[in-house]
């Protein structure tokens, strides 16, 4: 075991692969001005898409209907790809509750209850640029969830200075756990597949086709197998180079829900900050 | 979107669909008597191909927009299969719903299993064709027009573009085939208006609708797959009535 975490850690530092390179160049690298635009107005979009849904489901909605309506709104702005199609928790499926394979991650038929954790979880492709994101809400009033989004809020507040270089990314995982866990919270992120608390982010060739497994299109997969995976991951075993575009997606649970938020964090030579820094959180 | 609207001062809402091949104005006495007491809309199915969620979530949010008071929906023909999808979104939201020689995806879907409804559904797959439809529709709308009064429906009332609306068979198949796996769960009070004379639909039986509408009554009316066009008087009253019984 301890030789797989060597080897995971040594290969995270591969940023590309040679020849690959040619078409996967490396994205650690700083955005320009012009990707972060191309960034912010994909995430914008995913953003707004996800609040129109919330004020549209009501009682009763299953998971495959709200992922269903996320989708429509996303392909009615524009969007023709994703990274991954919208994933729809609700109630005790928002800690992955019933969760034993990856399969077990995609939307059921499980209806919304009143006073239930909802989270909206959706990746589009908007002008080859993709975002990723993640949003928590509540079909009601419930005081459990509203003190879990303020802890998460003070998490989204303590992660920018995570990425300030002084710290390597496996330790960067652990604080983020360590902080969970002293709250009495669980680390649900670490049920992720590779238990990433984020990955990087890539600009999508345009017209990719929708070939799609397990709610991830094909070049989703190419994006992060060609430039070696373990370098694209923020996983326990990260040691790679921290510069570049980030989604980040802290999600902590209590025994009966969950609450996430994911969003895209800028890492250059400035602060690292995140791409809009007014939250949904 | 919207074809006719009237009565908007009123807090409640009616929002009438029409099927196929009529258009939004089929329900125009409808709209100017009920516009008195409520707010009345008849959205026009658009006369080129949309996605069903789309053309959904646009109702959607233009209710959302407007907060009413009461939501009432009254579907006819193919405008019922627009009216449950809806009802099964709007849940609590929704008062009322009427259900007018139509149903929903679901009940639609397990009618496909009786061979005499799949002998009365063949224009259905005649319009899963591509090109054949465009050809006739454009060729001989006329005799199209007919059809309905050979089949001695003679309450129907013919639109030449509402032929045009036929686009809606072909989304409604891939939207059975998505979901294939989907109960719908409608809480709204249902009432079920069936013409004796369909002969389009059989006549509908209670288990058919037991599964996912959790009040509903069935009230079969001598008349043909129109009937609701030649015997106005009748179904205001039926109408009437069920918008203001709380019950």
């Amino acid at each position: 075991m301890k030789i797989l975490r060597q080897l995971a850690s040594r290969a995270s530092q591969i940023e590309s692969i040679p020849v690959l390179s040619l078409l996967s160049p490396s994205v650690k690298r700083a955005p320009t001005n012009v990707e972060i635009e191309g960034f912010l107005e994909a995430q914008t979009l995913a953003q707004n898409s996800t609040k129109e849904v919330q004020s549209l489901i009501r009682e009763g909605w299953t998971e495959i209907q709200a992922a269903r309506l996320l989708e429509t709104v996303l392909r009615d702005h524009g969007v023709k790809n994703f990274f991954h199609l919208p994933f729809v928790w609700f109630g005790e499926n928002t800690r992955f509750a019933n969760v034993k394979n990856y399969k077990d991650f995609q939307a059921t038929k499980r209806r919304v209850h009143e006073n239930e954790v909802v989270i909206l979880d959706v990746a589009p492709i908007l002008n080859n640029y993709t975002c990723d994101i993640g949003h928590t809400f509540c079909l009601g009033e419930n005081k459990e969830y509203n003190e879990a989004m303020a802890f998460l809020a003070e998490i989204r507040s303590l992660i920018p200075a995570l990425f300030d270089g002084k710290i390597s990314g496996d330790q960067i995982w652990k604080d983020v756990d360590d902080i969970i866990k002293s709250r009495g919270y669980d680390n649900i992120h670490s049920q992720y597949p590779m238990s990433v608390l984020g990955h990087r982010m890539h600009v999508a060739p345009a017209g990719a086709g929708n070939i799609k497994l397990l709610n991830f299109e094909w070049s989703s997969y190419w994006n992060l197998l060609s430039r070696g995976m373990f370098g694209q991951v923020l996983s326990p075993t990260f040691q790679g180079g921290l510069e570049g575009v980030w989604a980040i997606e802290p999600h902590i649970g209590r025994p009966k829900f969950g609450v996430k938020f994911e969003e895209i964090l800028i890492v250059d030579s400035k602060c690292p900050r995140w791409l809009n820094e007014k939250a949904l959180v | 979107m919207i074809g006719l609207e009237a009565g908007k001062e009123h807090p409640d809402l009616i929002i009438f669909i029409h099927g196929f091949p009529d258009m939004a104005s089929v329900w125009k006495e409808y709209v100017d008597e009920l516009a008195l007491t409520y707010h009345v809309i008849a959205p026009q199915i658009p006369l080129k191909q949309v996605n069903y969620l789309s053309f959904q979530n646009k109702i959607l949010k233009w209710i959302a927009a407007k907060k009413p008071r009461k939501v009432f929906i009254v579907g006819h023909d193919l405008g019922a299969v627009w009216a449950s999808s809806l009802a099964d979104l709007l849940k609590k939201d929704l008062t009322g719903l009427i259900l007018i020689n139509g149903m929903g995806i679901r009940e639609f879907q397990n009618r496909l299993k009786n061979p005499e409804q799949l002998l009365r559904s063949w224009y259905m797959f005649l319009f899963q064709t591509p090109l054949v439809p465009e050809l006739l529709i454009k060729t001989f709308p006329e005799k199209l027009l007919t059809i309905p009064h050979l089949l001695k429906q003679s309450s129907f009332l013919a639109h030449k573009d509402g032929l045009k609306t036929f686009w809606q068979y072909r989304v409604l198949l891939k939207e059975m085939l998505k979901s294939i796996d989907h109960r719908p769960s409608i809480e709204a009070r249902t009432l079920i208006l069936w013409a004796s004379r369909d002969a389009f639909l059989l006549i509908p039986k209670r288990e058919e609708f037991e599964e996912h509408y959790k009040n509903f009554q069935i009230r079969i009316i001598e008349g043909d797959h129109w009937f609701h066009l030649a015997q106005t008087e009748k179904v205001f009253g039926l109408m009437k009535k069920f918008f203001g019984d709380p019950a």
